[in-house]
């Protein structure tokens, strides 16, 4: 199944992380794709610009964000996109992804992926600025959806209702993060398979996988850990519904070397083509 | 009425940014502007309370941005202690917060908040300003553009009579500063691990950061050649440079071949 795009199913990726460079540069070790953070490569010419440059000349790249706030209710930051705009252009992006979620209101960033209430309003409101980024950046945006570690009250939908609604009024792609379908699937206490059912599969381009800390009462998005079975079950069943799309380990926290993270990686691919009783 | 969108947003953010209790900063001033406290907005889950579920929110807060600044400030927080740095920090983000869409620039006000009392448990003050005036050069220098440099060569092409013409312009890589106590000294030693208890001693230093093959560089120099090579690079003359300090033509010779060596010019031109 294809996405309406035509955005290629990249393969097995990780996120580029500081730690790998010197690996990566002096290895060149056979990998399908990286996934860089926007933020860490739009304001630098140091040696950050000269790594991402490099490997952009080798393997093929995304850049996801984590400062777009979509959902924010102050105004757009046009500076940002002009340089998320040059440096999709500069590392030729297959596409630009960041989360369904806002990072500051009255001009304090608080530099996290904090929860929108899922209202009539939002949704107004995020359809015009996706569709006002879009414009700028002259291409789809894909939304991710995030771990939320809260519910708002007066939400009037449900977040896979409310973001496949986003997605098809705004004509946006997904990014299908299976551990934060599982992560906020516990922490709320919905059916994890429900949501990813919901979603417009002919808009999913990429999937993110990643291990989290479960402290018992709630789980944690820490990117910390290998990922865990229930959540490669998940990804199977994901996989199942969209098909072949690019699928990305993210490792933030505690990251292991090049290869473990890697090879975690391409355990997806196992994933993929087992049978319910397939064991990692 | 439910709340609005940005009703929401400004309640999250009072109950994130404020240091007391959930408890408390859900009857602040500033949470209850935007919804009162019998309104509380979030739901409970099965196993936390409305209230532990933004706690969540708000411990990661604090946590990130000490992190972000710990990452600018590495000599700061290793010598205030890790203790007294979280403390230092949270007092700093509360007057100075992220307005930006990078933390890369969340520390910027950092040696201004030290040097205007911002913390007042701090030791050591004038001594803990200048170190992180100097780090801070240092992650402006890491970040700055890359472009091409004058090497040896380019410099030797221009005749010695032309010299006195010449202007030299700095790579964007580059910051020099004047400072109260030796810190660069000080970072060398801790970094070493060698005695740096002298350093912490009154005497003033003259430091050039730069960044050459990518790496971050802190070139101590002596009182004139600071003086000659601001002079320098602000825009003056090699001559109405050297017009300014009392020096030998063999020592500005000297010093202009390793300022060279260090790749700190990208242009040379000669006024005619």
């Amino acid at each position: 199944m294809m996405n309406r795009w035509g955005y290629p199913d990249l393969g097995f990726g990780i996120g580029l992380r500081t730690v790998h460079f010197p690996h990566i540069l002096e290895k060149h070790p056979k990998i399908d794709w990286f996934e860089i953070l926007s933020e860490n490569f739009m304001d630098t010419g140091g040696h950050p610009a000269y790594v991402v440059d490099q490997i952009a000349e080798r393997y093929p790249l995304v850049c996801h964000g984590v400062s777009l706030s979509i959902g924010s209710t102050d105004p757009l930051d046009l500076q940002y996109l002009k340089k998320l705009k040059a440096l999709a252009k500069r590392v030729r992006s297959h596409w630009v992804s960041d989360h369904l979620c806002w990072t500051g209101v009255s001009g304090i960033n608080m530099h996290d992926l904090l929860p929108m209430p899922y209202t009539d309003e939002s949704l107004v409101h995020t359809i015009k600025r996706v569709k006002q980024v879009q414009e700028i950046l002259e291409r789809p945006i894909v939304l991710e959806n995030p771990s939320t570690y809260l519910e708002f009250a007066h939400s009037d939908w449900t977040e896979w209702d409310f973001l496949a609604t986003l997605a098809e009024e705004a004509d946006c792609g997904l990014l299908l993060d299976v551990n934060n379908v599982y992560v906020s699937a516990f922490n709320h206490g919905f059916d994890s398979k429900q949501y990813i059912d919901r979603m417009p599969t002919d808009r999913v381009v990429q999937n993110h996988l990643a291990g989290h800390l479960n402290k018992g009462t709630h789980i944690i998005d820490t990117h910390s850990d290998h990922v865990i079975r229930e959540v490669w079950e998940l990804y199977r069943y994901a996989y199942q519904r969209t098909g072949a799309v690019a699928t990305l380990l993210e490792w933030d926290q505690d990251i292991p070397e090049f290869a473990v993270v890697h090879a975690e990686a391409l355990k997806a691919r196992k994933w993929r083509e087992s049978r319910a009783s397939y064991a990692a | 009425m439910p709340p609005s969108l940005t009703q929401t947003e400004r309640w999250m953010k009072a109950m994130v940014l404020h240091t007391g209790t959930a408890a408390e900063a859900v009857k602040s001033r500033q949470a209850t502007r935007e919804i009162p406290a019998s309104g509380m907005p979030v739901t409970p889950s099965k196993t936390l309370t409305a209230l532990e579920r933004v706690d969540v929110y708000r411990e990661m807060y604090w946590l990130r941005l000490r992190e972000a600044l710990a990452i600018d400030y590495p000599e700061l927080q290793r010598f205030v202690g890790n203790d007294q740095f979280d403390q230092l920090c949270d007092a700093y983000v509360l007057k100075y917060p992220s307005r930006s869409y990078t933390l890369n620039r969340l520390g910027d006000h950092m040696p201004k908040f030290l040097a205007e009392n911002g913390f007042e448990l701090l030791k050591r003050r004038p001594f803990v300003t200048d170190l992180a005036r100097l780090e801070l050069m240092m992650t402006e220098v890491f970040d700055e553009e890359e472009v091409p440099v004058l090497d040896e060569q380019q410099v030797a092409r221009v005749p010695v009579e032309a010299w006195e013409g010449m202007k030299l312009r700095a790579i964007p890589a580059l910051r020099c500063g004047e400072f109260r106590y030796p810190v660069s000294g000080w970072v060398s030693a801790v970094r070493d691990e060698q005695p740096a208890s002298a350093f912490l001693k009154r005497k003033d230093g003259w430091v050039m950061v730069c960044r050459r093959n990518h790496a971050v560089y802190r070139l101590e120099m002596t009182r004139t050649a600071f003086r000659l090579f601001t002079a320098l690079t602000s825009g003056l003359t090699l001559g109405d440079a050297v017009s300014t300090v009392r020096v030998s033509p063999a020592t500005v010779r000297g010093w202009l071949q390793g300022w060279v060596a260090n790749r700190v010019f990208r242009a040379i031109s000669l006024q005619k």
